[in-house]
């Protein structure tokens, strides 16, 4: 059987971190990371101790190094800072929310560096062999909705950004973990019962957070693509239970390139691609009050389509 | 009087459903959605160059009655969008 | 075992000056080659080697997938660097003098094929002093703005320097600046201006021109070997390298490019930019230019920190602090440019005063 990450001693990790790094092989990419910072070495086994231990001769698409800033802080709260080779906006943290910088870092490359792919702010799943990509920004539901999805036979793709592949037309997973915030947190425990996220972070930048580590299948299957099924943008409202209602054509589209951080950068074949993709899938809205009606909605839209009525309130709106 | 136009080298690449639209200019790289008022205006001017009130009589024509008083104001404001955006550009014959 | 750091056989170097040797390059190398591709903004040009001297295919996933992003932002880059240049024309339709294009603005309107994978998106042009004024106010009239610069700064600018404070474009966020010289008027350098203008040629459809092929070259090389920062200026030597494989096959280029750089002094910078394209990259260089070049070299003393500094200089900046001797480089580097900058009054004057505005250039 092949070897992963927990594999490796604590003190075996250390010594790699220091080193030559360690490789996480997170699907579309992979990033290696260096650190002499022991809290760094805890957040990957805790969020990546199920990956695969990757050869030492493997050429990583990003790197990366968290460690302590130089200067006067060395002994007064421990500090950690990102470095990933080229001019970031990153600022120092205390040491205790590494696991979030390590992630936050992991994200920066990957939004600022994988043009290959049409990047979505997005989350993305895939049953059935099609994907659900679920746009929006953070503080919207979308993640809390992505990891109760990906605990109810949805394969996670990812739960931040939506790599589709303009030459394929597929979806490329990149599994990482999601990231819970306040409320959401206590709300996928109650689901999940205690013990599978990881702890909580207090007094980040974003509040409380804690991650749900990627299943071990959406790991193993990390490679495999799916193509697109729906759009879904997901509103959470404690007052609407289970509305749809399907995008005008020509604003999904606008939407749906809006929600690509890189959509002007891919120029006319990417606008080809996203108006043949509207044509093609539905694009619609929910709003949900409950986490398992949102989950169906999903589950439905995306496996038999839009009713006649949802996708006429597309011409209502039109003529409203 | 001056006249817009959509320049020859613009290409624009249109996607229009229920008469709204996205039109992409390769040039500028831009995407950009046009409602159905915009949309049926920058039809008209890729036709051949026009002027203000031309076109504002072309849509006084299409409403049939129902148009808006501020109508012509909006026609300028909208022009001058269109030609900060590198959709449209004045006519020099 | 680490690659050398620097010089003709540090990896970057090495691939840039052979291609084929991204096939056998290790992966503990490829690592950093990527990350310095960015960091001295190498990346375009790297993926172009790529796609047309090696078997693309065999190239690490990581390698091609980061390629393939790279080409898809040049294309950008292009794209927006046709459409700025384009506005710009635009602007200019009514101005009364000559509007020359420098810099990666020139290369892409030239088509040059060995600038093809180069990246910028910031234009510069180059005016009639007596015009400039004028041409600041169209440009303004068309959506640019200033820039909320200091006065010492605008000072800095406009009267030691050799252009107005860049100007942004208020909808597209992009840059130009536009010059009147194509050096420090405080300089000691001091090129024949309406020598560049004469010289300059028509570019067809527009009111724009760019400089001839002699000038051209002879602009980055000044630029290369005058200017303060010497980090990551390696992407000026593969640029001053890339225009003398594509011009050197032209009649009468390398008469003209001597020629030029008699008539405007630019004999020094020359024979460094020669010295250091030949020695880093193996450019091809014929017998009798290289002799009538190297009448103009300095004193062995002189070279011999030139060659020591250089090469350690000019390689794009490390994930990790670079090594003394880099730093070291750069600092001697630093000091000798602004020494052939400025007098030595307003020199110290500068040096002192750390506020000094600065946006990262991509022309």
């Amino acid at each position: 059987m092949a070897a992963v990450i927990s594999d490796l001693s604590r003190k075996g990790l250390l010594r790699r971190l220091g080193g030559d790094g360690i490789v996480l092989d997170t699907g579309a990419v992979a990033t290696r990371i260096f650190s002499k910072v022991p809290e760094v070495a805890d957040a990957i086994l805790d969020h990546y101790g199920h990956y695969p231990l990757m050869e030492d001769d493997y050429v990583a698409d990003y790197r990366l190094s968290l460690d302590r800033p130089g200067g006067i802080r060395l002994f007064y709260k421990r500090q950690v800072i990102g470095n990933v080779g080229v001019p970031a906006p990153f600022t120092p943290f205390p040491v205790d929310i590494a696991p979030m910088m390590l992630e936050m870092t992991m994200n920066w490359c990957v939004a600022t560096r994988s043009n290959r792919y049409l990047i979505f702010h997005s989350a993305v799943l895939e049953k059935d062999g099609r994907a659900v990509i679920l746009p929006g920004d953070s503080g919207q539901g979308k993640s809390t909705l992505c990891a109760a999805l990906a605990t109810s036979g949805w394969r996670l793709f990812s739960d931040e950004f939506g790599l589709f592949d303009l030459r394929t037309g597929m979806m490329m997973p990149n599994v990482r973990p999601v990231s819970l915030k306040n409320r959401s947190i206590d709300i996928m425990e109650a689901r999940l019962g205690e013990g599978v996220l990881t702890r909580r972070l207090h007094d980040t930048p974003k509040g409380t957070v804690a991650y749900l580590p990627a299943p071990a299948d959406a790991v193993a299957r990390r490679a495999e693509q799916a193509p697109p099924g729906a759009v879904i943008f997901p509103f959470y409202h404690p007052e609407i239970e289970g509305a749809v209602r399907a995008y005008p054509k020509a604003r999904g589209l606008i939407s749906l390139c809006g929600g690509a951080a890189n959509y002007e950068m891919l120029g006319e074949q990417a606008f080809r691609a996203m108006a043949d993709f509207v044509d093609r899938h539905p694009i619609a809205r929910i709003a949900y009050k409950s986490l398992d009606n949102a989950v169906a909605m999903v589950e439905r839209i995306v496996t038999q389509g839009l009713t006649d009525e949802e996708a006429h309130s597309a011409q209502r709106e039109l003529a409203g | 009087m001056t006249e817009w136009y959509v320049p020859e080298d613009r290409k624009l690449l249109w996607y229009e459903r229920d008469g709204e639209a996205v039109v992409f200019n390769p040039c500028s790289g831009r995407s950009h959605y046009l409602n159905a008022l915009i949309n049926e205006m920058l039809r008209y001017i890729e036709e051949a160059p026009r002027s203000a009130s031309a076109i504002h009589a072309h849509l006084v024509e299409l409403m049939d009655g129902s148009e808006p008083p501020e109508l012509a104001s909006r026609v300028t404001e909208i022009l001058s969008s269109l030609e900060l955006q590198g959709l449209v550009d004045p006519w020099r014959p | 075992m680490s690659s050398a750091q620097f010089g003709p056989n540090a990896p970057m170097v090495a691939i840039l000056r052979e291609p084929r040797r991204m096939l056998s390059l290790p992966a503990r190398d490829w690592e950093e080659v990527i990350l310095q591709g960015l960091t001295g903004v190498l990346q375009g040009v790297l993926a172009a080697k790529a796609r047309d001297d090696v078997y693309f295919d065999s190239l690490p996933r990581a390698v091609r997938h980061h390629f393939e992003g790279v080409e898809g932002v040049a294309a950008y880059n292009r794209r927006i660097l046709a459409w700025e240049v384009n506005r710009i024309d635009m602007a200019l339709r009514d101005i009364d003098c000559p509007v020359v294009l420098l810099k990666g603005a020139a290369y892409q309107a030239r088509n040059l094929p060995s600038l093809a994978g180069r990246l910028a998106s910031d234009v510069d042009i180059l005016v009639p002093k007596a015009h400039i004024g004028r041409v600041e106010d169209a440009l303004k009239a068309a959506g640019w703005l200033s820039m909320p610069y200091s006065e010492y700064d605008e000072h800095y600018y406009r009267d030691w320097m050799h252009e107005i404070p860049p100007l942004q474009n208020e909808d597209r966020g992009t840059y130009i600046d536009v010059h009147h010289t194509i050096l420090p008027e405080t300089g000691r350098l001091k090129p024949d201006v309406e020598r560049l203008f004469a010289q300059s040629e028509p570019l067809d459809g527009t009111r724009l021109r760019t400089l001839c092929d002699a000038d051209m070259t002879l602009h980055t090389v000044v630029h290369c070997f005058q200017d303060g920062e010497f980090a990551g200026r390696l992407r000026d030597i593969v640029d001053i390298d890339g225009l003398l494989r594509d011009f050197g096959q032209r009649e009468g280029f390398w008469d003209r490019l001597l020629e030029a750089s008699d008539a405007h002094g630019f004999g020094r910078p020359l024979y460094y930019a020669l010295h250091f394209c030949r020695a880093l990259l193996g450019t091809d260089i014929p017998d009798d230019v290289w002799s009538r070049a190297r009448r103009h070299r300095p004193n062995v003393l002189s070279m011999a920190i030139m060659r020591f500094a250089v090469p350690r200089a000019v390689m794009p900046p490390r994930m990790h602090r670079p090594p003394f001797g880099t730093r070291l480089a750069r600092t001697i580097l630093l000091a000798r440019s602004h020494w052939l900058k400025m007098p030595p009054l307003m020199l110290i004057r500068h040096l002192t005063r750390k506020a000094f505005v600065k946006r990262k250039k991509t022309a």
